[in-house]
């Protein structure tokens, strides 16, 4: 199950399908090699998300970072085709909008609502204080709910 | 639909376009892992104990006092320096003092799991254990004071180790403490103790990381780091620990302590780490202006004979801190690889090499004829002095020509490291 989740966490981090499998990779093997670090149990999934995230950074800075990824339509469940091409187009926009997030923001953005970690975990992952974490996903949401309400589409189209 | 539910369903929508080939990864996960050969090993259990001890434990330059690391091998600070005898930091250890004067063994204390710093007196060693710290003086090596304190127990494989550190001048002991009724594994506090008050934990607060190492040089600033890069430091104002930094310490854009390929690391006079890593690399931290948001700055380098990067096993600064003088092994690393320190053998140095600390460059290499485990540099910076585990053999060293000038053979059961002064101000 994490090699899945780790895969997908570190492809929405980086952009890049073989980085993500380069950084899921590297994970895996550092954590296989150094689980005997591991002093606090309960923090495995923030020490794991940490490893992963750093070696995502690392496939960045090998020049794979940022690559281009169409954005291919996702699964609609909506009844009405109206409904549902409004609700995808939102769904699109907002995958953009979090694209254009900094990295500050949209690092944190990514392990709160995909990979589920609470502000501690984020917190513990990142190095950084928890404060900070609500902070960033506090200023997160502001600039989508924003670019959402006053920009709506248009940024989709940059 | 809330924001929330929207961020989250756009995520996963993203995240779902990747075609994750699960069997393929872990395939690449399985042969990544067994390409690194030296790690073989560490899928033995006794092994693995072992490599956390030589990968996390020797980790250790700047501790002043920490019971499950080796000691900094740093510049003694005066006519005395002390050899750790406890391989593993077992219990049963002994410490050995040795008088550079005379270049004999002028005493031999008992402790269990030994570690210690001398007072910037250099006749006052201060010997930690897992029960509490004891002062003994020189000439006699009779213990006149102990502080019993409370030492967490942070390696569930090795619940006897504790990690705790003592400011140069003797009078602020830090160290990280459970509740009895916590598991191994459970959150720690950073406590401080006044030494002068003789015990009792006077001020305590809540450590945000794990703290596997503790490094002081000031008596009210004391920095925690953990395996995993993270580090947090904290100043004793009023009475009342405070954290004012916190963050992970990075080198080269690659985290400290990644890979755990760290060889040895210490904490200078004026507040640097500096770390030594078995890929050859030094690196500088500062980690006063750091953030906590974001990549500490450092300077480091890069250390390459004949276009490979030789491993570090040991390293002592000179009096002066003008000069770094490494450990190293001529001989290539075993398996072709660098990043985890081979078994035992390979922890012996059979060279010693000078690197300025100003430029990093190497100014000197001497070979010696004993491997050694450990070196320091006399007060005068004109004699080196190692020891060997494997030969039980401490040998002085003339520096600057590589002569060695005298050897003491059958020292002790397991002499591995030395206990020194406080480290040297870098320039």
């Amino acid at each position: 199950m994490y090699v899945e989740k780790a895969v997908r966490v570190a492809y929405l981090v980086t952009g890049s399908e073989p980085a993500a499998e380069d950084a899921a990779q590297e994970a895996f093997v550092a954590v296989l090699r150094r689980i005997g670090d591991l002093r606090n149990p309960d923090r495995f999934r923030s020490w794991f998300f940490s490893i992963l995230l750093n070696g995502a950074r690392r496939a960045a800075r090998r020049g794979r970072r940022w690559l281009f990824v169409p954005l291919r339509p996702g699964p609609d469940a909506g009844a009405d085709p109206a409904e549902a091409a409004e609700r995808s187009d939102r769904a699109r926009t907002l995958q953009v909008l979090i694209d254009q997030l900094p990295d500050t923001h949209r690092t944190p953005v990514i392990l709160r609502y995909y990979a589920e970690l609470s502000d501690a975990e984020i917190a513990a992952a990142l190095g950084i204080p928890e404060g900070t974490v609500k902070s960033r996903l506090h200023h997160a949401r502001q600039k989508l709910r924003q670019a959402l309400g006053e920009e709506g589409t248009d940024l989709a189209a940059r | 639909m809330p924001l929330d539910d929207e961020i989250q369903q756009a995520l996963h929508s993203r995240a779902e376009t990747m075609p994750v080939r699960k069997e393929g990864l872990r395939e690449r996960i399985r042969q990544a892992a067994a390409a690194q050969a030296p790690r073989r090993w560490l899928t033995e259990p006794l092994q693995f104990a072992l490599a956390v001890v030589l990968l996390v434990g020797l980790a250790a330059g700047g501790f002043l006092m920490s019971a499950h690391t080796r000691e900094p091998a740093a510049t003694s600070s005066g006519r005395y320096l002390a050899i750790v005898d406890a391989r593993g930091d077992k219990a049963g250890g002994q410490v050995h003092i040795l008088d550079l004067e005379s270049q004999s063994i002028v005493g031999t204390i008992s402790a269990d799991a030994p570690d210690g710093i001398f007072l910037p007196d250099g006749n006052t060693l201060v010997i930690g254990t897992p029960q509490g710290v004891t002062w003994y003086s020189a000439p006699t090596w009779q213990p006149s004071r102990t502080v019993s304190a409370a030492f967490h127990e942070w390696w569930i494989s090795y619940p006897e180790q504790s990690a705790y550190a003592l400011s140069p001048d003797g009078t602020h002991l830090y160290s990280v403490v459970y509740d009895p009724t916590t598991p191994p594994g459970g959150e720690g506090r950073l406590a401080f103790q006044d030494v002068d008050l003789k015990g009792g934990t006077t001020a305590s607060s809540p450590i945000p990381t794990c703290a596997s190492r503790l490094l002081t040089q000031a008596p009210s600033l004391v920095y925690l780091f953990c395996a995993n890069s993270e580090w947090s430091g904290f100043r004793l104002t009023n009475g009342k620990l405070e954290q004012f930094r916190g963050g992970t310490l990075w080198y080269d854009g690659t985290p400290f302590g990644k890979d755990r390929s760290l060889a040895t690391e210490f904490l200078s006079a004026d507040g640097h780490v500096v770390a030594l890593f078995q890929e050859g690399v030094i690196a500088i931290f500062d980690p006063r202006p750091n953030d906590g948001a974001g990549p500490v700055s450092t300077s480091y380098g890069r250390i390459l004979e004949d276009g490979r990067v030789i491993p570090f096993h040991q390293a002592a600064l000179s009096p002066d801190g003008q000069t770094l003088y490494v450990g190293t092994a001529a001989r290539p690393c075993p398996n072709g690889g660098c990043d985890v320190p081979a078994p035992p053998l390979s922890l012996s140095a059979d060279r010693i090499e000078a690197y300025s600390t100003k430029t990093w460059a190497r100014t000197a290499t001497l070979p010696v004829s004993h491997p050694f485990t450990d070196i320091a540099v006399s007060p005068d910076g004109k004699t080196f002095i190692t020891v060997s585990s494997a030969d039980r053999t401490v040998s002085f060293i003339d520096a600057a020509t590589g002569k060695e000038l005298k050897a003491l053979t059958n020292v002790g059961t397991d002499p591995t490291r030395f206990i020194t002064g406080p480290q040297p101000l870098l320039p």
